[in-house]
């Protein structure tokens, strides 16, 4: 095998890798919208939501978007597990 | 909704490829011990027998939330596919699938479960559960199912048949909102009642868990 193929190789391996990563964390990450009047994107304004309040900070988790999930967070230095 | 602290240590949780009696099992990654979704208690592992601690919770429809803690955060996955499509999930009055659901509380290791379309019909329910008076107030239009202590400053609340949760009687000639636990006229106007845990869930599944008496009018 030449070299500037082993090269382009090594080169393609490493793209798909940091794109993997980059996928990954797109698929993984979760963010927390607000204090905003609008909603999550694709979220109806009736839909339901779990609300907490933990040392005067709170939060709401929409039904839908935990489905069958544990999800761990933390809020008003409390560290929380949301499960439905 | 629980604490993730015991006893000062801090846990970290994942799902666990199991269920109990129809309810997810959680795994913690620092001991490996198993635990209820539904309860909080440790099935199995070293920390077997410990419960983590319920946090006061509602469910309520977004909106409502937002009305009430309009400086909250909202939780949400970035990436569309951890949506479920199911637009079930939604306490407003008339979705066929109310039968489905319960809403659920707890006081201690007593828990009892209200069946949404119970609560469609009679939105403000008196109950005790566990030894503490609570009342559940339920709005089908805010789309707002939430459990109180009706105790305050030592006194216990009696609510009559209130037509709407969002203005409830009491015998003392106090109006209280129930969706904010706040009473909004009478002697009492400006206190409080405190929040207790709910979740909503499938009737089938709390039935199978806590047994048939755990649902009220069963």
């Amino acid at each position: 095998m030449s070299r500037s193929r082993t090269v382009r190789r090594s080169l393609l391996l490493a793209a798909l890798v940091l794109v993997g990563a980059f996928a990954w964390r797109a698929l993984a990450a979760t963010h927390i919208a607000g204090p905003a009047a609008t909603s999550p994107a694709g979220l109806d304004r009736q839909s339901a939501v779990i609300g907490v309040v933990v040392n005067g900070q709170s939060r709401a988790y929409p039904l839908r978007m935990l489905g069958a999930e544990v999800l761990d967070d933390e809020l008003g230095g409390q560290p929380i597990v949301v499960t439905f | 909704m629980y604490a993730r602290t015991l006893q000062g240590k801090r846990l970290t949780f994942e799902l666990w490829p199991g269920l109990e009696r129809g309810v997810l099992v959680m795994r913690d990654r620092e001991t490996g011990s198993l635990w209820s979704q539904l309860t909080g208690l440790a099935l199995d592992g070293s920390l077997r027998g410990q419960s983590l601690r319920l946090l006061p919770t509602s469910v309520v429809s977004l909106t409502t939330w937002q009305r009430l803690h309009p400086d909250s955060g909202v939780y949400s996955a970035a990436s569309p596919f951890f949506f479920i499509s199911d637009s079930s999930y939604s306490l407003g009055r008339g979705p066929q699938t109310h039968s489905q659901y319960v809403l659920g509380t707890r006081v201690g290791s007593a828990a009892r479960a209200y069946p949404l379309t119970l609560l469609d019909r009679t939105p403000v329910i008196e109950d005790e559960l566990g030894g503490v008076p609570i009342v559940i107030g339920y709005d089908p239009v805010e789309g707002s199912g939430l459990v109180w202590d009706r105790v305050v400053g030592g006194q216990v609340i009696d609510f009559g048949a209130a037509p709407s949760a969002s203005a409830a009687r009491d015998d003392a000639g106090d109006t209280w909102d129930l969706v904010r636990g706040v009473a909004i006229d009478g002697p009492r106007k400006g206190q409080s009642l405190s929040p207790r845990w709910t979740t909503l869930a499938y009737t089938d599944n709390w039935r199978a868990f806590f047994g048939r008496g755990s649902i009220y009018g069963e």
